[in-house]
């Protein structure tokens, strides 16, 4: 259900302004309302809240400051901290939000005083001064040397091509050697390049060359010294890039070099690993208060920011909120007992014109709660209208149960779904959709000893049958089921659609749907099986067509002149049910195959291999199909008649930090706190 | 079964009823899956929303089976 919400207006004196903005953040339950301002009330010295920029401006720095420090403490590679800022979808690395539950020992007094912003600023200072110069030291020293091992790995490859053909050269004084690797397409390039250095040195040069095993040759470039200027500006020209061997290495023979390569490479690792060994011990140590530090730090840039959408005069402030209405009596005691009578909370009146701004909060009882997940996928319903979820929660698992309608493939999604929730790791989301899929499973379980299922007609041969009907054999009989489905969801959906249009004052869309629901009650009911069927007397069948003409005119003055097409649509939308059927039989069939492959195999193994790949598909496929397709019917065929989306979701004025303090030590004790 | 030429027209009707729907299906889910790639591309989170409109031509085929079942199964 869409939880009633109310709205409060807070007027206290200024200095109690920004504790009262503490006050509501810690207690997270008001979403606030931007108050304009206007002229006449700026002439009574009445004006919008001006936040403080200097202290914004410096919390943001320090903040930003903090982030930098924690992506390099994090192992590179791994996800960093998102970038600063004061939304409420602001969060932290998985690893900084452990860090912070890590660290939580006891729990922190309820009388602590809230620190000021240059006590929090103060603090952030120096927990920065300590750190980052030694988090910056050690993570140069981790990329430095990350960078000499990746250029010793390029050196040794290119040396190791060069050795074959330099230790034919001997040395000769005077000349000065150039290495070059060319890759396969420019290998043209060698010939001409032999020519115009023939050229320049007039003779006094010589080219070796050696193709390397992946096909780029190497070439050394032997001449005389005194025209080294005109080799290198050749090689320029050419855009010919020469292999410079760092300073160390310089004039010392190849094999030399090779070894010195080798040996320093095998020392790197060594080093590496002592400097990440000791910035994870930053980490791991110092993690959870910088995390924390920055949490506040945002919490507070909040609540600085959140001034500018009150009104404040020279001596008093005032600002409004939307709260749930059972929380409103709570927060009024709070407040009275917190600032001693100083501030003044009262309701404000609303009308049905709040509606369209009012924002949505959906609660459900815990066993339907889960459902809300299937929601979440559209925008939130609008205010004041219905929640569909209790009606997801029955209608999902029995549309589910319909298609799947299998024991064999029901234990074994149950099994998967109760390994989920017994896990409880993983995001919210997957947990709520264990419990989906358990109900959804159960749902197919029962279906299955309906239509005497397991694993398609393996069952049969154990002796189970039917309780109910074989799908197989009764194929227009569903079909008429599927149809009742759809008739019995369809009119569910107009005429909640009928209730919604009445409770927003949209008579005339409520008058349309219930002329649609008539219409439909009327043309299957009545006509169709007045005439067809023969069921009912043909004596109603003149009364029927004057009311269908009742409600042609009804739907013409709602809707439109298109209004009568109404009732084709919701005619379509009923027969789309039969989807329900054609796709269980689908995953019928297959699951039959399946078992007719495994026993063609010849031997009971292949044959148990086979039927596992075969049932193994089709459960992957039971799982998404009968989902979508569940899914597909409640989002078109059911919301389409009465859902109004365009809520908009609840978001209190919250805390990222429901209480932060520090020891002794210097941790830093933090209770995350999610949001609702 | 004894085929006349009732019952191969029979036949034929019912297969054209799911054929030519199928045909209508695949070409919309692939217009909607082509554009629904690029827009989760760019927004991973609408990927539910576009599973869910993936889904939506499947009408088609959904009726044209409902016919061919009548076709086949009102005969009898």
């Amino acid at each position: 259900m869409l939880v009633p919400m109310t709205k409060l207006q807070i007027i206290g004196l200024q200095p109690d302004f920004q504790p009262l903005l503490a006050t509501l953040h810690r207690l997270g339950v008001l979403e606030l309302i931007p108050l304009p301002s206007f002229p006449s009330l700026e002439l009574s010295g009445i004006r919008a809240g001006t936040p403080d920029r200097n202290q914004i401006a410096r919390l943001v720095e320090l903040s930003e400051r903090l982030d930098a420090i924690l992506a390099l403490t994090l192992p590179s590679g791994s996800a960093t901290t998102q970038p600063s800022g004061p939304g409420p979808g602001d969060s932290y690395t998985q690893a900084g939000r452990e860090g912070v539950k890590s660290v939580i020992t006891r729990p922190m007094p309820e009388n602590q005083p809230e620190r000021s912003t240059a006590e929090l600023a103060a603090e952030a200072e120096r927990s920065l001064a300590e750190l980052e110069p030694l988090v910056q030291q050690l993570t140069s020293a981790r990329t430095a040397l990350e960078a000499e091992a990746n250029a010793l790995k390029d050196y040794q490859d290119i040396l190791e091509r060069l050795l074959p053909v330099a230790e034919d050269l001997l040395p000769l004084e005077g000349y000065e050697t150039i290495a070059l690797v060319i890759q396969p397409a420019f290998q043209f390039v060698i010939a001409s390049l032999r020519d115009e250095l023939g050229a320049i040195t007039q003779r006094e040069c010589e080219i070796l060359s050696a193709e390397a095993p992946d096909g780029a040759i190497t070439c050394l470039l032997v001449f005389n010294r005194r025209f080294s200027t005109q080799v290198h500006s050749l090689l320029q020209s050419e855009q010919l890039s020469e292999v410079r061997l760092p300073t160390a290495y310089q004039g010392r023979p190849f094999r030399e070099i090779l070894q010195e390569i080798s040996r320093r490479r095998a020392e790197i690792p060594a080093e590496l690993d002592a400097v990440r060994g000791r910035l994870d011990g930053v980490a791991r140590s110092q993690q959870a208060q910088l995390v924390a530090q920055r949490a506040m730090l945002l919490d507070r840039l909040d609540e600085l920011r959140m001034v500018s959408q009150c009104l404040e005069s020279s001596h008093t402030f005032a600002l409004a909120g939307w709260i749930p209405e059972r929380d409103a009596p709570a927060l009024q005691r709070a407040l009275h007992a917190g600032f001693e009578g100083r501030v003044l909370v009262e309701r404000l009146p609303i009308g049905r014109a709040d509606w369209a701004e009012m924002p949505v909060l959906i609660e459900n009882p815990r066993v339907v709660r889960p459902f809300q997940l299937l929601l979440e996928l559209m925008p939130p319903p609008r205010y004041g209208t219905i929640d569909p979820t209790p009606l997801i929660a029955f209608f999902f698992p029995l549309f589910f149960g319909v298609i799947l309608g299998d024991v064999g493939y029901g234990l074994l999604l149950l099994g998967l779904a109760l390994w989920l929730r017994a896990r409880r790791v993983g995001p919210a989301w997957l947990q709520q959709g264990a419990h989906v899929m358990c109900v959804a499973a159960l749902a197919a379980i029962a279906f299955g000893l309906a239509f005497g299922e397991f694993f398609g007609d393996l069952g049969h041969r154990f002796g189970l049958r039917p309780l109910v009907v074989d799908r197989a054999d009764a194929i227009p009989a569903l079909l008429l089921f599927s149809v009742g489905l759809g008739v019995v969801q369809v009119t569910v959906g107009l005429a909640l659609g009928a209730v919604n249009g009445y409770l927003g004052r949209h008579y005339k869309e409520a008058l349309s749907r219930a002329a649609t629901l008539l219409g439909l009650v009327l043309v299957l009911v009545l006509v169709l099986l007045a005439v067809v069927a023969d069921l009912l007397p043909r004596s109603l069948l003149t009364p029927s067509l004057v009311l269908l003409a009742v409600v042609v005119a009804l739907l013409v003055y709602s809707v439109g002149i298109l209004g009568p097409l109404e009732v084709l649509g919701v005619l379509g939308n009923v027969l789309s049910y039969t989807r329900l059927i054609a796709v269980g039989l689908a995953s019928l069939i297959l699951a039959q195959v399946a078992n007719q492959l495994a026993g063609l195999a010849g031997s009971i193994l292949l044959g148990a291999i086979v039927g596992a790949l075969f049932h193994g598909l089709n459960l992957a496929l039971c799982l998404f199909s009968p989902s979508i397709q569940s899914l597909r019917l409640q989002y078109v065929e059911f919301f389409g008649r009465f859902f109004q989306p365009g809520g908009r979701p609840f978001h209190p004025f919250c805390r990222r930090l429901a209480r932060a303090t520090e020891l002794s030590d210097g941790l830093a004790q933090a209770e995350l706190i999610g949001g609702r | 079964m004894k085929m006349t030429t009732e019952t191969a027209l029979l036949a034929l009707a019912a297969a054209l009823a799911v054929g030519l729907t199928a045909f209508g299906t695949a070409y919309a889910q692939g217009r909607i899956g082509a554009a629904g790639a690029g827009a989760i591309a760019e927004r991973p989170e609408v990927a539910p929303a576009i599973i869910i409109l993936v889904a939506i031509p499947e009408t088609m085929i959904i009726l044209g089976f409902v016919v061919a079942a009548l076709i086949l199964l009102v005969q009898r």
